[in-house]
């Protein structure tokens, strides 16, 4: 009979049901969401009143750096609030600073928790608040914030510990000559005449207008969230700072707004030595028109070449809507290669670097693009989560149109998507693991910035993403330092201030070098840990470590211990001719 | 119990093959939506919701239809069944794999895409857009050799050439080979000019060639124009509307690729469903000016400011119009309106700038195209009208100095040389005119403006030192070896005059007097120098 059965079947076309696969062992998640037990209770107010204005889904971002100088990294969350006109009513909140009370116990055990130190820092909401800088831009060596706004942007000086042991901040903005009342998403500090002071990119987005306002329309007519217009694209704004505290905008006269063929609606920007001539170029992540590759044309002015380079438009010739973007050496043969997020039905992009500013466009062939096509990504940045040595991909994802299926159900911010890791194999392709990392990559949300850094200093990446009104979360990496690391703050001039752009080659015996950088910037409207993380994966020996300093020298150190932190000063290596 | 099984099997078997298992239709909330989209939706419900219940013999076609209808609105997920039922109900018909297949390629399913759309092509053998389709899917799945083969089978189908060369063309260069792929792009833009978007990997695949200077020619005309190809099955499923979005969405994109004509209709259409939307007059209005129906454009532009006085663009298009026809004072007030409306619009405040220089209002243009250059201070064409307005405002020396700065800046631009030369001219300053426009004609031969104006300063400056009959002749010779105009006729007169070839000089004067139009401005200079030439006088009118 049982013969009869199966040909039968077989006849029929219809296979048996397979036997059932072995129980696999419960994989561990990668990364935990402890927002919750860390004591970080930050939620995002969007201020959204149902007259779908733009700005409410555009937000916010949020920064990891050392506020009190204690060797741990500290959260910062930008706020929305209120919006909408003057006479508007909402309930406005703050952005909110968390100090890191990491403890680690003589038996190495970290205790890692936050308080919040909002109120005796001094910070306050602004203007409606979207995204945020680092970077210590008076060199006094305390790491200084500037918020980008809907309106008037912040630049908040850290004035270090007071009396009673609390850091403050002084709001210096007109003082420094540093605002831009227009609409600011992301910004960048960077050093881009070598004058050994931290200057500022400060992309701009799009004009708005609550007296203009009106919503947009689905295919079908129904109201929903505007997308950008190319032609209400704002210039960016690039700051030179002086070093007596001011800034100049010299955006003119550095060409970065030559003609109005030249703005975009930036969202992203990400600064590095792009065509390794030593000089940090900027690239902007724009909003549906090309992306922008700002060439140091090493005399204080910049070149915009993105088309000829390969990197201002995929592979098809389209532009993209392009948000969180980052630059790091995925292939590891030493250059900066570019990954971006993009609207849903575009995917992500990558742009391999050849060495000399040329890209080529390798989102389909990487594997990056196809699994995020219905995504419509934000925060990202590119990460080593399991410290095997080779830079994997993390996504923050939310939609800026209405989902038909979560407004039915009656979700008020109808715009959820789920987060994606994109785990890289070594041959130039990556596979999506998100499903197997971990229970908060199922989770539909809104999110927008994502900020990548190690906060319990344990040797891998953690992730703290900013939910559009709704809460943050911490992403703990539970797995990463398991294999061999090795992580560096490099550091300039004295006090002694990150060394933002800097490029670090670990050199390996009978492998090739690994190349990371210094970096703040990328991702979307948010600010990363500073310092560098190796993974080593199986090969723990490590040769010597060349840094390429932003200043245009090179130096090489030999004595950086695997498993911890260790900090490195320009002019204290061995030159290297 | 295995006997049990086995029927149970059968039965579900062959009831499946009497009537295949169709899956729901997710509900659509039109609660939002335009009215007229509503009820379309609404019916469309009612009307399948009634032929399943009848088990109507006509359910693939109901089915494919709801389809298309979800499909036009981007209403994805209900598109998506509606066509796999209709797939399954009629297996053999063509149209709704392929409509399957657009919607799972729009959504990012493209294995399922390619499933479909393959299918779709061996019911209908040939079809250029699904082979297009399949190409692109393929391509984006990976399978590069499958994608040139589908491209390669659409190459010599009606209207796809384009559209398959620039398969082929992303094919070649996802091989390395940037020289068959520039082939392909060079011949996916000459079946379609418009589509700009070509340029771009075009210029890429140049660049890989080393021809850089090419690569940079052909990416300085990259735009957003698509490649297209015909689609009739989509035709049909565009053809359904009745919103207003769809005809917006498409003139939109009509307007952008400068299909005038499209962008007209589809806006009309857009507004005779909803007429209070501003923008939608004044993209009307863009369209119509674009077919040179300018008062049409004209009473667009009026309407959109009717129901939406805050438009800056409607401000801007309608200014920019009424100085296109002179109609000045309108035409300020309206570009200031579009400059308050947004300080940071450069285009606004140049035609701004232009409309109050031609007006006779330099101080007021000099005005605007400061703020213009204070927002780019290397425009170089807001520099030398700004120059311009010195000069009419009589500050010519400081023109001449801005002038210099615009040569420097666009070497190749006879205009400011001419402008130039004129404001010194003004300034009494005969020498350093001629100075500069032998300079500038050495390095401009071939322009004509450039080499009249040093003939009429070397023949007839007030300044003896500075003139030079005999060049002067020289150069009117040269210029009237291409033939006669007034301009040159007079030019040559005003040579021989400064010679005292006043016979000569005449007869040049005459047929310049001939060929010019009685009234014209130009006239009484030319009958005054004809009397001085009568008189054995030369003419002192540089």
């Amino acid at each position: 009979m049982r013969t009869l059965l199966g040909a039968l079947l077989l006849v029929l076309g219809v296979a048996l049901p397979a036997a059932p696969p072995p129980k696999q062992p419960a994989t561990e998640e990668v990364f935990v969401d402890r927002a919750k037990e860390l004591g970080v209770d930050f939620v995002h107010v969007n201020g959204m009143s149902g007259q779908l204005y733009m700005p409410e889904i555009m937000g916010a971002g949020v920064a990891l750096f050392d506020v009190d100088n204690d060797g741990d990294l500290d959260l910062f969350f930008v706020q929305g609030g209120p919006l909408g006109p003057k006479d508007a009513k909402t309930v406005a909140s703050s952005h909110r600073l968390y100090r890191n009370d990491l403890v680690v116990g003589p038996d190495g055990k970290r205790t890692l928790h936050f308080t919040d130190v909002t109120a005796e820092s001094g910070i306050r909401l602004g203007d409606y608040g979207m995204g945020v800088a680092a970077g210590d831009f008076d060199n006094d060596g305390w790491i200084d914030l500037y918020v980008t706004c809907l309106g008037s942007n912040q630049l908040w000086h850290n004035d270090g510990s007071n009396k009673s042991g609390h850091v403050t901040f002084t709001e210096v903005t007109q003082k420094a000559g540093a605002d831009d009342p227009r609409w600011s998403v992301p910004a960048s500090f960077l050093d881009y005449d070598r004058d050994g002071w931290l200057d500022l990119y400060v992309g701009n987005y799009l004009k708005f207008s609550f007296e203009t306002h009106k919503p947009c329309r689905t295919a079908a007519g129904a109201p929903d969230y505007c997308g950008p217009v190319p032609a209400d694209a704002v210039p960016d704004r690039l700051l030179h700072n002086r070093g007596d505290g001011m800034f100049e905008d010299i955006t003119v006269k550095a060409g970065i707004t030559a003609t109005a063929v030249d703005d975009g609606p930036a969202l992203g920007v990400s600064t590095a030595d792009f065509n390794g001539d030593g000089w940090i170029d900027v690239y902007v992540a724009n909003d549906e028109t090309p992306n922008q590759l700002w060439i140091n044309q090493r005399n204080g002015t910049f070149k915009n070449d993105a088309l000829l380079a390969g990197a201002g438009v995929s592979g098809e010739g389209r532009p993209q809507a392009s948000m969180g973007v980052d630059a790091g050496d995925y292939d590891g043969d030493g250059d900066e290669d570019l990954v971006m997020d993009n609207l849903t039905g575009e995917g992500n992009t990558l742009y391999r670097n050849d060495g000399t500013g040329n890209f080529e466009d390798v989102s389909r062939a990487s594997g990056l693009q196809t699994p995020s096509w219905k995504l419509t990504g934000f925060g990202a940045a590119w990460l080593d989560y399991d410290d095997d040595s080779r830079l994997d991909l993390l996504v923050v994802n939310g939609a800026v149109k209405k989902i038909d299926e979560q407004a039915r159900a009656g979700d008020s911010l109808p715009l959820k998507q789920e987060k994606q890791l994109f785990h890289n194999l070594g041959n130039g392709a990556f596979e999506e693991v998100g499903k197997q990392a971990g229970a908060v990559f199922s989770i539909p949300e809104v999110s927008r910035g994502a900020a990548f850094g190690d906060l319990d200093n344990d040797g891998d990446t953690d992730v703290v993403v900013s939910n559009n009104n709704g809460p943050a979360r911490v992403l703990i990496n539970q797995i990463g330092n398991r294999h061999p690391w090795l992580g560096l703050r490099l550091l300039t001039g004295k006090p002694g201030r990150d060394a933002l752009g800097a490029r670090v080659e670990l050199r390996r015996p009978g492998k090739p070098s690994l190349w990371r950088r210094v970096r703040t910037d990328g991702s979307y409207a948010s600010a990363n840990d500073p310092r560098v993380l190796f993974g080593l994966g199986d090969s723990p020996q490590v040769e010597r470590l060349v840094v390429h300093w932003p200043s245009g020298k090179v130096e090489a150190f030999k004595d950086a211990p695997v498993g911890a932190y260790t900090t490195l000063r320009e002019g204290t290596g061995a030159a290297v001719p | 119990m295995i006997r049990t099984i086995l029927c149970l099997l059968l039965i579900g078997l062959l009831l499946i093959g009497a009537a295949p298992a169709l899956l729901p239709v997710p509900p659509v909330d039109t609660s939002a939506m335009e009215p007229a989209v509503r009820e379309q939706i609404e019916t469309e419900r009612k009307t399948l919701e009634g032929e399943v219940k009848r088990g109507s013999p006509e359910l693939a076609e109901t089915y494919g239809h709801a389809g298309r209808l979800y499909a036009l609105y981007k209403l994805n997920d209900a598109a998506q069944a509606c066509f796999e039922n209709a797939v399954r109900l009629a297996p053999a018909d063509p149209r709704w794999a392929y409509l399957l297949g657009t919607v799972l390629q729009a959504t990012g399913d493209f294995q399922a895409a390619e499933s479909r759309l393959a299918r779709a092509l061996e019911l209908k053998k040939g079809d250029a857009a699904t082979l297009i389709r399949l190409g692109d899917v393929r391509l984006q799945l990976g399978k590069v050799d499958e994608a040139r083969k589908a491209f390669e089978a659409a190459l010599p189908l009606q209207g796809a050439a384009a559209a398959a060369h620039f398969g082929l063309g992303r094919v070649t260069l996802a091989r390395g080979d940037a020289a068959a792929a520039a082939g392909h792009f060079e011949a996916a833009l000459a079946a379609q000019p418009g589509a700009s978007e070509i340029r771009s990997p075009l210029g890429l695949a140049y660049r890989k060639l080393g021809r850089l200077d090419d690569a940079r020619a052909v990416l300085a005309g990259y735009g957003d124009g698509r490649v297209t190809f015909p689609d009739p099955l989509l035709e049909q499923v565009a053809a359904l509307s009745s919103g207003s979005r769809q005809y917006v969405a498409s003139g939109t994109t009509a307007l952008r690729e400068k299909r005038f004509a499209e962008a007209a209709e589809a806006f009309r259409k857009a507004l005779e469903i909803d007429s209070k939307d501003g923008t939608l007059w004044a993209n009307y209005g863009v369209a119509l000016a674009g077919l040179r129906d300018l008062a049409g454009a004209e009473r667009s532009y009026r309407k959109a400011l009717e129901v939406e006085p805050a438009n800056a663009r409607a401000h801007y298009n309608l200014g920019t119009l009424l100085a296109g026809r002179g109609a000045w004072k309108e035409a300020i007030d309206h570009l200031e309106a579009a400059v308050r409306l947004d300080p940071e619009s450069r285009d606004a405040l140049f035609n701004l700038g232009q409309a109050l220089a031609d007006a006779g209002e330099p101080a007021r243009a000099l005005e605007t195209w400061d703020r213009l250059l204070k927002l780019n201070p290397n425009d170089v064409e807001a520099r030398f009208h700004h120059a311009q307005s010195r000069a009419a405002l009589g500050r010519p020396e400081e023109a001449v100095a801005e002038f210099a700065t615009v040569i420097a800046a666009a070497p190749g631009e006879p205009a400011p040389r001419l402008a130039q030369a004129t404001a010194l001219l003004a300034a009494g300053h005969d020498a350093e005119a001629r100075a500069r426009l032998e300079e500038g004609l050495a390095r401009l031969p071939s322009s004509e403006a450039l080499a009249q104006l040093l003939v009429r300063v070397l023949a007839a400056s007030s300044h003896p030192e500075v003139r030079n009959g005999a060049k002067a002749w020289d150069i009117a010779q040269r210029l009237l070896t291409a033939g006669s105009t007034p301009e040159r006729e007079e030019a040559a007169a005003l040579a021989l005059g400064e010679l005292g070839r006043f016979p000569e000089a005449l007869d040049h004067q005459r047929r310049a007097l001939a060929a010019t139009v009685p009234g014209s401005p130009d006239r009484h200079r030319l009958e005054t120098c004809l009397t001085l030439y009568e008189k054995n006088q030369p003419c002192r009118a540089p």
